[in-house]
């Protein structure tokens, strides 16, 4: 038997001492000059584990700071199937993986049958403080305590955490918005046993990825129902969660799991005083774009136009004309009168608005007298809003982008994009708010499109998508 | 903070600069710092997009200004506004007011009912309003409409220092190492090193020519070039500009393919010493009781590095210096840091360090003394609210004793 070693935790890196001189390189480590000892990112915390087990080397073990929790899930419903094929598949691969299943179908429930499956202290990281919202209540009705015992130590799991939204409250069992599980993993990436990426795709962007490498969870489950990224960063996922071990689309589930649904795309016309404003902008923009001699085609092409036009006047007018023919588009009067008319027609039925900017959602809220969330609400009133949607008793809903991902509201029934990106994604996901299935309910998601213009173009690259063919 | 879009860069002889401030082009800037005060001076209790609106007019550069120009512009736009503290007025009555129109509003709609008009009207009726109050009061609390409460800058002047600095932290923001060669006061490289240590960066320290030099970075630095410990080395730029002469050469990620590029900045002391080179007040009373005490120790404020090759340096808070033998035994105080700081002290001190040096640390931290047995050349005291200096004493004796 070697010297015994010892494995301890340093801002989001594990710090290797005691190891003979000459011994072999212990996986995913490097020699530390700075501070004489061999240093490893978090995220191989397991594999050194096993390494040093392999070879019978003692190891001092004062890098892990989770603990097991008091008690698992309690009340949960029955698995779906293919729920209980996604967690015996993440099961099988040790605990590290993707899962992939459309909006609606249940992913969360995957997530919390995790949870009680390994019983460790448990981190979830989503991308919007709604999700965190809805999270946080759902590890409450699961994990939470029945009737005191919230210490954590006195037999219960203690309250739920929550980091991000101005809280700062780290628990055995916490929810944390992805920018401050970035901004916090190298304190606290020792305290989890078991990490839950919910909308994974995320964390492939490079300051996101950094908080999976910070953390020293073995156990590692990933949620989504759109993995493929513009940028292909999707590869980074296998490193930094798990390969994916488990996949099902909308078209594999719809009727039995998910509810029918139309796709409705409805063109409006601009007046003739936009229409004109619309090509001279239009004119110049383009005008500027040939003279620049840049491929728009070209990945870099927008990037490349972007920075030529910030040389000149002339540029910048050019890419101000840009802005003002895709607000007029985007924005048109027409579209809100067309929603008027769809407003009508579903009265009574939840129905979401999407817009593509936070300018056009509040003005909605105006026109209609409809609720209004965007990042700038508050989380008392994002919860009192989408209470009362849920209820019935505020049916309409106006969003930009921040209710595109995750958040579950069972019963809208109709929701209309007035404007969005070219993602695919996007658009899925936005489809995804009304397919969760309730007996008898026929989703409708409506497409306003202003008509020739440049939002019908976007408007096709975004329905590149089984889930519109 | 300014980002690397508000400062003019150039690329000479494949080094990375900040495209120095000529004569007229600090005029301008003052110029600007000077309006933009003014407009914001003129703006408290205005919104925050009157404001932004004002500074659009007031901190703005010709439509064909040369670039780096409209940075500078956008520089000082951006730190009027980072001067500005804002208030959200009547957020409560805004949420309130909204909950009320979308419930009448919801209510009507379901009876097939609803026009706007009547429906603001009758709200507005209920709570006393007029329409127009609704309209403006209905999104009130959004950021546009905060309303600017004062400002934590004192002149142009002081606008201009945090430009000098701003601009040099907008690149290292994008930092992934750095190494800074410093000819400084004692206090300044504590103060430089403390603000290293707080930030959990790890250093090497060499002795140079020219002074110190210290090549900082974060943990996961050794495994890629991640800018994540960007701020945390942009915060270290008002201590290195406090030194006497300082050298800055970083590695940066500035350009969208992430490519590394050096970054080199130089000057001589332009700030006054930060704060960080204050002694905690810990530290000041155990000098204070050390000397009261007339034992055989005085206590000082430690002027000194303790490098430690391969394994980073000290910065002691305090040297004890024995009356008859001359011998010294430095003080860190650790208070409330992290276990893993004292382990990593511990751990020093077991792999042989060639100085005394006792390491203060407070009960919370659950480190016993027994931690660092008396044949080591370093001691633990663990201490509860105030620090005992009979017991520093007693262990420096000890210390020194064989």
């Amino acid at each position: 038997m070697g010297p015994p070693f010892s494995l301890s935790w340093f801002a989001g890196t594990l710090e290797l001492r005691g190891l003979a001189a000459g011994a072999e390189m212990p996986p995913g480590c490097a020699w530390d000059e700075r501070d004489a000892c061999h240093r490893a990112p978090a995220c191989r915390y397991a594999e050194l584990v096993l390494w040093a087990r392999d070879r019978g080397l003692p190891v001092e073990d004062r890098a892990r700071a989770y603990q097991e929790l008091a008690h698992g899930a309690r009340g949960l419903p029955a698995s779906r199937p293919f729920q209980t094929e996604a967690l015996n598949a993440w099961r099988k691969a040790r605990g590290r993986g993707v899962v992939v299943l459309p909006t609606g179908a249940g992913k969360t429930h995957v997530a919390l049958r995790a949870i009680d499956d390994k019983r460790r202290s448990a981190l979830v990281v989503a991308p919007t403080l709604d999700l965190v919202r809805q999270w946080h209540e759902l590890l409450i009705e699961a994990f939470g305590d029945v009737g005191g015992g919230l210490d954590g130590s006195a037999g219960g799991n203690g309250d739920i955490g929550v980091l991000g939204g101005g809280q700062h409250d780290v628990r055995p069992l916490t929810v944390a918005t992805y920018d401050s599980a970035w901004a916090h993993m190298e304190h606290l990436g020792a305290r989890f046993g078991l990490v839950v990426f919910d909308e994974v795709h995320h964390l492939c962007a490079e300051s996101y990825a950094q908080a999976a490498r910070l953390c020293l969870a073995p156990y590692r489950l990933g949620l989504t129902a759109t993995p493929e990224r513009a940028d292909g960063r999707e590869a980074l996922l296998e490193e930094l969660v798990g390969p994916i071990v488990y996949r099902k689309e909308i078209d594999e589930m719809e009727g039995q799991w998910l509810s029918e649904y139309d796709v409705v795309r409805l063109e409006v016309s601009l007046s003739d005083v936009d229409r004109a404003a619309y090509q001279a902008a239009r004119e110049e923009y383009r005008a500027f774009v040939q003279r620049s001699g840049v491929r728009l085609s070209s990945p870099q092409g927008w990037g490349e136009l972007v920075k030529r036009a910030a040389r000149s006047a002339e540029g910048r007018a050019a890419l101000a004309a840009h802005r003002r023919q895709r607000a007029l588009a985007f924005a048109a009067p027409q579209k809100l009168d067309e929603l008027a008319r769809l407003l009508e027609q579903h009265r009574g039925a939840r129905t979401l608005i999407f817009t593509d900017d936070n300018a056009t959602a509040y003005g909605i809220a105006r026109r209609f007298l409809v609720p209004v969330i965007t990042h700038q609400t508050k989380v008392r009133e994002r919860s009192a809003v989408l209470k009362a949607f849920s209820s019935g008793e505020l049916p309409v809903l106006a969003t930009s982008r921040v209710l595109n991902e995750g958040v579950d509201v069972p019963d809208a029934q109709v929701a209309v994009i007035v404007s969005g990106s070219g993602s695919v994604r996007e658009h899925v996901q936005r489809l995804g708010r009304v397919l969760r299935r309730r007996e008898g309910k026929r989703a409708v998601l409506y497409e306003l499109v202003t008509a020739d213009t440049g939002e019908a173009q976007t408007s096709e690259r975004r329905r590149d998508h089984v889930a519109y063919r | 903070m300014l980002t690397v879009e508000h400062v003019p860069l150039r690329r000479r002889a494949g080094v990375v600069e900040v495209a120095p401030l000529g004569a007229a082009q600090l005029a301008l800037a003052r110029a600007w710092a000077q309006a933009g005060l003014e407009v914001a001076r003129a703006h408290e209790g205005l919104t925050r997009a009157s404001l932004e609106q004002a500074l659009d007019d007031a901190v703005a550069a010709p439509d064909d200004a040369p670039a780096a120009e409209r940075r500078l512009a956008l520089a000082c736009r951006r730190l009027v506004l980072d001067a500005c503290d804002f208030t959200v007025p009547d957020a409560e009555d805004a949420e309130a007011l909204r909950a009320a129109l979308f419930a009448a509003a919801a209510g009507a709609r379901a009876s097939g009912t609803f026009v706007r008009d009547q429906v603001v009207a009758s709200v507005a009726a209920e709570r006393g309003l007029g329409l127009v109050d609704v309209e403006r009061l209905l999104f009130a609390d959004l950021a546009e409409a905060h309303t600017v409460s004062a400002l934590d800058v004192q002149d142009a002047e002081e606008l201009v220092r945090r430009l000098l600095v701003g601009r040099i932290q907008a690149v290292l923001l994008r930092a992934t190492r750095l190494t800074v060669t410093v000819d400084a006061a004692p206090g300044q490289l504590r103060a430089l090193l403390r603000a290293a240590k707080l930030r959990q960066l790890l250093f090497d320290v060499e002795l140079a020519d020219d002074g110190v030099q210290l090549r900082l970075e974060g943990p996961l630095a050794l495994f890629s070039g991640v800018t994540r410990y960007g701020l945390k080395l942009a915060l270290l730029v008002p201590a290195i500009r406090a030194c006497r002469r300082w050298r800055i050469e970083a590695e940066v990620r500035l350009r969208k393919d992430r490519a590394a590029e050096t970054f080199v900045a130089s000057g001589e002391a332009a700030d006054a010493l930060v704060d960080e080179t204050a002694l905690q007040p810990l530290a000041a009373k155990l000098v204070d009781d050390v000397t009261r005490a007339g034992g055989p120790f005085s206590a000082a404020i430690a002027s000194d590095v303790l490098r430690l090759p391969g394994t980073g340096a000290l910065v002691p808070d305090l040297v004890l210096t024995h009356a008859h033998t001359g011998e010294q035994v430095f003080v860190e105080i650790l208070g409330c840091w992290s276990r893993t700081a004292v382990w990593r002290r511990v751990e020093l001190v077991e792999r042989g360090l060639p100085y005394k040096v006792i390491f203060c640390v407070t009960d919370r931290l659950r480190v016993s003394e027994a931690a660092l047995p008396d044949t080591e050349p370093g001691a633990l005291v663990v201490f509860k609210g105030a620090l005992p200096a009979a017991r520093v004493v007693e262990r420096a004796l000890r210390l020194t004793a064989g």
